[in-house]
């Protein structure tokens, strides 16, 4: 059994290699699309979705063939609540203006925290000192920004 | 042959293999729960940061239940990784592009809206194909934030 440690390791060394040649970027999908009616990277972010979506459907069918296997292949570990309920639930605004911020930052910053990660290691000065920001960001999110929200939601 | 490795290289491949991993790292790497969490920068990013803060003064930051004995390295395998690439492909250069104050402020903002809906763009993604219905909403959100971050670049470009 690998542990998560070492294979959150290498699927990172998988990504960061194959992020790097093809210039994936989840931001830069919509945006090149926004520009300039360029499909490749929005072709990425569907690729991506539909890899997913089908390895979670055929992981779920072994599930039910093999029984004895449910343990192992099931990844739905809790279910999600019902479109109707998350409408009116107060998350579902925090989901809406969380997701606005993150898109509109991160286009303004030219690509999404995964491109970032790969720019820096390119050698992109402006992204290492993103990642700069990064890292201190959370430290600041713990300290400040997650206590105030607590008392607001 | 040339043509096989244009492939290899494309985006299309990259997200068949990424999402294949990001759901097969659940029942392989034990990356859970919570669910949906095979591939995340915010996240993982976060539980690595907390993790060492946690270790060395002993407080109590929240990390997830999958790196609460060790931290997940994913941030630090990218960043490996893509250096290889770079090297390799003769593509590292030490350049400035844009103003490194302004991306230091840009990168705290991120994080700080990707920490409050637990998500990068990439689970965002992965979290939809689960099923997640405040995924899809922070994805219209998203949507909305990349169209209005394109106007403003084109009227600061005026």
């Amino acid at each position: 059994m690998i542990p998560p440690i070492l294979g959150s390791l290498i699927i990172g060394l998988i990504l960061g290699f194959l992020g790097q040649r093809s210039r994936m970027c989840f931001i830069g999908g919509f945006r090149d699309f926004l520009i300039i009616r360029d499909k490749d990277l929005l072709k990425g972010l569907l690729s991506f979705f539909t890899s997913a979506w089908i390895t979670v459907f055929i992981l779920n069918f072994i599930g039910k063939v093999i029984p004895f296997l449910t343990n192992i292949t099931n990844v739905r570990l809790v279910s999600y609540p019902s479109f109707i309920n998350a409408i009116t639930s107060k998350f579902g605004l925090v989901s809406l203006i969380g997701g606005f911020g993150l898109g509109f930052f991160s286009t303004l910053a030219n690509g999404c925290p995964f491109r970032q990660h790969v720019m820096a290691s390119q050698g992109r000065i402006s992204s290492i000192s993103y990642l700069f920001g990064f890292y201190s960001g959370i430290v600041f999110y713990y300290t400040v920004i997650a206590k105030l929200l607590a008392k607001i939601i | 042959m040339h043509r096989r490795i244009k492939l290899f290289y494309s985006p299309i491949f990259y997200g068949f293999i990424a999402g294949l991993l990001a759901v097969l790292a659940q029942p392989i790497f034990k990356i859970q729960p919570p669910q949906a969490y095979g591939i995340c920068v915010v996240c993982h990013a976060r539980d690595l940061i907390n993790w060492i803060i946690n270790w060395i003064f002993s407080s109590d930051f929240d990390v997830a239940e999958a790196s609460i004995n060790f931290p997940l390295l994913t941030t630090i395998g990218i960043i490996i990784g893509a250096f290889i690439s770079s090297k390799s492909n003769k593509e590292f250069r030490l350049i400035k592009t844009e103003n490194p104050i302004i991306m230091f402020l840009l990168g705290a903002l991120i994080v700080n809206f990707g920490l409050t809906i637990m998500s990068c763009p990439t689970r965002l993604v992965l979290r939809f194909s689960f099923g997640d219905p405040f995924a899809f909403f922070a994805l219209i959100g998203l949507f909305l934030g990349i169209y209005l971050g394109v106007a403003f670049l084109r009227w600061r470009s005026k």
